[in-house]
């Protein structure tokens, strides 16, 4: 299934979750006295409060990466798409729940967020305030990994004590005994997500143990990183991705997305470039040191398709998943791959990927370097390949490529489901 | 034997890359340095002479697909002639015979290009 049907599954079922408190709230207490007058004021407040707790929720169930969930919603890119809005919803949500809340109690509304109104009530205007400083944080400027993973607990903390005020609040129970077993369950899924992310990986729960055999330096900013499993191995496809945390001094204990560069059930092998802070602290990764590992993640899968030519293009790094691929494949299919850098000396897996395509001669290997020849254009694939657009065209790497290449290809009538693409951007 | 690719002028509109020794991974400053030569105003055509070919390998063809883009960036055609058996049966299963036009001779090779 593409992209499409699944995202739009994933909003049905998560619409369906965050609706559902209506159904046992309509069934008890009579419409017409919760919306006259100043009551609509109110009700307005409570459904808003437990449509927040019910997306809140989904949300961290969302967060916590589970693989079955990462399928279903179609990639851990469209997880993350569907993270960040749900949030907004959150915040939306929220937010009336306080303006329609303070403008029923009119004249008595301060008292509402005062420590005197109970521990009930309070609480949750400390869940609304780190919410608040979340959305400010975020709107103040990209956050640095150490300062997100806070954010990340403050807002866990946020939600427990949110959903506790919306349980525990006079009125929720009143209304109704199912509204109030739906919203604890709800909440329990939400702790069990946030306590899987937060304790699990600690814990190494869902975690594979490495061990590094070999750092590979491939020039100043970039190394291949060669492991191999302490443990229960990592089972993948080619092309898919991981986070790893390594453990050694020096290097923080984050955990980062990687794509697996080697085939599966050889060793596993990782290339990373110098990007930022952590990146930079792994070009001194030694032998020796433990790795943890959690995937695999991703859906850019190779396509057999020997009846027509593919044609990859990998954007520098964005050459790993055609690396893994190249590494697997049988010499069957008839496939370009251009591997554009800025110069020649970035181009650190030409050598063997050169030695794969003498194996398999159908497999041609070209280098495009921005220095002198630009960026590649659609206009040039089609040049050495006419028949384009009768194949499938795989992209990884900046986002301003796919982005190009694509365009270029849908103005050419390519149908969509042979175009894929894979950026980094979430990552 | 070290690849070597010298340039000659048939005709205003073409010229003619002889290629002699290897052509692999390695070759590409000598490659891309005869076609800087090669393409001067007017030319339209870029034929390659591979009768003195010793080798050619995957980074070889994929150096002549890259000198195929840049040609054709500027709307040139690129044409071969000189082929052996072993190589013209390289360039089909390369799939390198789609984008470049493959003669036994120069003569037909620029007849072609006309």
């Amino acid at each position: 299934m593409s992209h499409g049907p699944r995202r739009r599954s994933a909003w049905c079922v998560i619409a369906a979750v965050v609706l559902f408190p209506l159904v046992p709230w309509l069934l008890v207490g009579s419409p017409d006295d919760r919306f006259s007058g100043n009551a609509t004021l109110k009700s307005v407040a409570n459904l808003a409060a437990f449509f927040a707790v019910a997306a809140w929720a989904a949300n961290l169930v969302l967060a916590s990466r589970l693989r079955p969930i990462e399928r279903a919603v179609g990639g851990l890119q469209q997880l993350y798409v569907l993270h960040r809005r749900v949030g907004v919803i959150v915040v939306v949500l929220a937010a009336t729940h306080a303006v329609f809340l303070t403008l029923h109690a009119s004249g008595s509304a301060l008292d509402l967020y005062l420590p005197s109104a109970g521990w009930s009530t309070f609480s949750g205007v400390v869940a609304l305030l780190l919410l608040i400083g979340f959305v400010v944080a975020s709107l103040v400027g990209r956050l640095s990994y150490q300062t997100f993973a806070l954010v990340q607990r403050l807002l866990g903390a946020a939600f427990v004590l949110g959903a506790f005020h919306a349980i525990a609040v006079r009125g929720t129970a009143a209304s109704s005994v199912a509204l109030t077993v739906y919203l604890v369950c709800l909440t329990a899924a939400g702790v069990a997500s946030l306590g899987y992310r937060l304790i699990g990986a600690r814990l190494g729960v869902g975690r594979h143990r490495y061990r590094i055999d070999e750092v590979r330096r491939l020039d100043e900013d970039a190394v291949e990183i060669v492991m191999a499993p302490v443990a229960r191995p990592l089972e993948f496809q080619a092309g898919q991705f991981l986070y790893a945390t390594f453990h050694q001094d020096g290097i923080p204990r984050e955990s980062h997305p990687f794509t697996i560069a080697s085939a599966p059930g050889t060793e596993l092998r990782i290339a990373v470039k110098r990007f930022g802070d952590f990146t930079s602290r792994v070009m001194h990764l030694r032998a020796g040191a433990e790795a943890r590992l959690e995937g695999p993640f991703g859906s850019f899968s190779l396509i057999t398709d020997p009846a027509h030519a593919q044609t990859w293009i990998a954007g520098a790094i964005g050459i790993t998943p055609f690396l893994s691929w190249a590494r697997t494949l049988d010499g069957s299919m008839p496939i370009d791959l251009y591997y554009c850098t800025p110069g020649a000396e970035q181009a650190h897996f030409l050598g063997e990927l050169f030695d794969i395509a003498d194996r398999y001669p159908r497999f041609r290997v070209i280098p495009i370097r921005k220095s002198s020849l630009g960026r590649l254009s659609v206009h040039d694939i089609e040049a050495v390949n006419p028949n384009v657009s009768n194949g499938h065209v795989f992209i990884c790497g900046p986002q301003v490529m796919i982005d190009n290449i694509r365009a270029g290809c849908e103005a050419r009538g390519m149908a969509a489901h042979r175009i894929h693409s894979e950026n980094f951007d979430f990552r | 034997m070290p690849e070597s690719f010298e340039v000659r002028e048939v005709s205003d509109a073409a010229r003619v890359i002889d290629i002699s020794g290897d052509v692999t991974g390695q070759s590409e400053d000598v490659l891309m340095a005869a076609y800087d030569a090669a393409d001067s105003e007017g030319v339209m055509a870029v034929v390659l002479n591979f009768s003195a070919l010793d080798y050619m390998n995957s980074g070889g063809i994929g150096l002549l697909v890259m000198l195929l883009v840049r040609a054709r960036r500027k709307g040139q055609k690129v044409l071969a002639f000189g082929l052996s058996e072993h190589y013209r049966q390289i360039f089909d299963l390369t799939r390198l015979d789609e984008a470049i036009g493959i003669y036994d001779t120069q003569d037909d090779a620029l007849a072609a290009a006309a």
